[in-house]
């Protein structure tokens, strides 16, 4: 019992000290060599119904995606191409996004005719805009949602540029609204390897919303 | 979809294809160098403290360890807010349901500080940005979690909305390492962020 009563105080005193450790000890950038990546994701085979799939491609032009400034993005572009060949064979709606220039004044305005030249539009297929979650620009929406609902649309397969942006925040923003979401890994590029494994890191292991990881060859239209 | 919600209209089997991306080099992905944290000087009547989900239901030693350790930090530099008259903001989120009520009593608000409520993004679906816009607010200081869902997604929204962030690393905890180490390098230097978005910790921000 002396023992006891005389550990206490000690015991407290730890406790305290283990909860005032400074802040300045505890932070990310303290223990940022030590992060372990965590184990990949599993690829999934999908079988999507065309008549309730659309494809979107997400920022694919040629000022961003291209060798001097993104060279996974252009290493992308024949894979997307493929996907994009099935898609419209099978007569899935194909969806393409913009964003807005953040300084028009030196960066003009992306239109739709800056498409890399492989996965351009075709006949009428709709253009959206928009930063990074191409459902809202802002406190403005962008049309996206009713435009796949008024086509019937209840699965979306978004791919483009960037992996940790306009596909990582677009594929969250469609899950959200319902959507079953399907992301090609290999359909998604950022400016390295880091963002497109914390991209897709994060699509896999919310737990509040689901989306499928898979790979443009394991992606079926039938 | 959300987790919970109806069963997925695709067919769906195990992987046995390789295909050539970040999955097969997985192992060997480095991370960027850490950024620098900056000191910042903050105007009062023009900045809010942004605390996002310090509910209980999330802020528990089993859902977000350091949530709880980070308290202590957090309470400080609340302190210091409330004392230079910056105006406090609290965050719920929907998945799992919390109030106001459930905000950890070492920091729950105080007086009429507001409170919205969703998931993730926390200007979707809420008063958030007339809050701050009536207050003149044009600054927002963040901390909270999870660094991957509601830090992440309300620091991109808000740059994009036109306000400046200032990420606090300190006051902010992620469900684990690899999600905190990402959402710091992220909001310091995705696409339209870099610019507006300034990560410091909480004893670097003088008010």
């Amino acid at each position: 019992m002396y023992q006891t009563r005389h550990l206490l105080p000690l015991a407290a005193f730890a406790a305290v000290l283990s909860y005032a450790v400074p802040s300045s000890a505890e932070t990310i950038i303290d223990e940022w060599p030590n992060v372990k990546a965590p184990p990949p994701p599993e690829l999934k085979s999908v079988r999507l119904d065309p008549k309730t799939t659309a494809l979107i491609l997400i920022d694919l032009i040629k000022q961003t995606c291209n060798d001097q400034r993104r060279p996974r993005c252009v290493a992308s572009i024949p894979k997307i191409e493929k996907l994009l060949a099935a898609a419209r064979a099978s007569g899935v709606t194909v969806i393409y996004t913009l964003f807005p220039s953040p300084s028009p004044a030196t960066f003009p305005n992306p239109v739709i005719g800056d498409y890399v030249p492989a996965l351009a539009p075709k006949g009428d297929e709709p253009v959206v805009t928009s930063f990074v979650d191409k459902f809202i620009n802002g406190d403005k929406d962008t049309g996206l949602q009713k435009l796949l609902k008024d086509k019937g649309i209840t699965t979306v397969v978004p791919v483009g540029a960037t992996s940790h942006n306009g596909v990582l925040f677009t594929s969250v923003g469609a899950a959200f609204r319902g959507f079953n979401v399907i992301v090609p890994v290999d359909g998604m590029s950022g400016n390295n390897a880091y963002e497109d494994q914390a991209a897709a890191y994060t699509l896999t292991s919310s737990i509040v919303y689901k989306v499928t990881l898979t790979s443009i060859d394991m992606i079926k239209f039938q | 979809m959300l987790v919970g919600g109806v069963t997925l209209a695709v067919g769906f089997g195990t992987s046995t294809l390789r295909a050539a991306s970040v999955i097969d080099n997985w192992a060997s992905v480095k991370a960027p160098s850490a950024p620098e944290l900056k000191p910042i000087q903050i105007d009062p009547k023009t900045t809010a403290l942004l605390m996002l989900d310090y509910v209980k239901q999330i802020c528990n030693a089993q859902r977000y360890p350091n949530c709880p350790a980070r308290l202590p930090t957090v309470k400080k530099l609340l302190d210091q807010a409330r004392a230079n008259g910056v105006m406090v903001v609290y965050t719920g989120t929907t998945i799992p349901p919390s109030e106001r009520t459930d905000i950890d009593p070492m920091v729950a608000p105080t007086g009429d500080e507001p409170f919205v409520k969703t998931v993730l993004n926390k200007f979707l679906n809420t008063d958030l940005e007339k809050i701050l816009k009536d207050k003149g607010i044009a600054t927002l200081i963040m901390v909270g979690q999870a660094a991957q869902g509601a830090v992440i997604t309300t620091g991109s929204e808000a740059a994009q909305r036109g306000f400046k962030v200032i990420v606090a690393v300190d006051g902010i905890a992620g469900q684990d390492d690899y999600y905190e180490q990402y959402t710091v390098w992220h909001l310091g230097n995705a696409p339209l962020l870099a610019n507006r978005v300034t990560l410091t910790s909480t004893d670097l921000i003088k008010f």
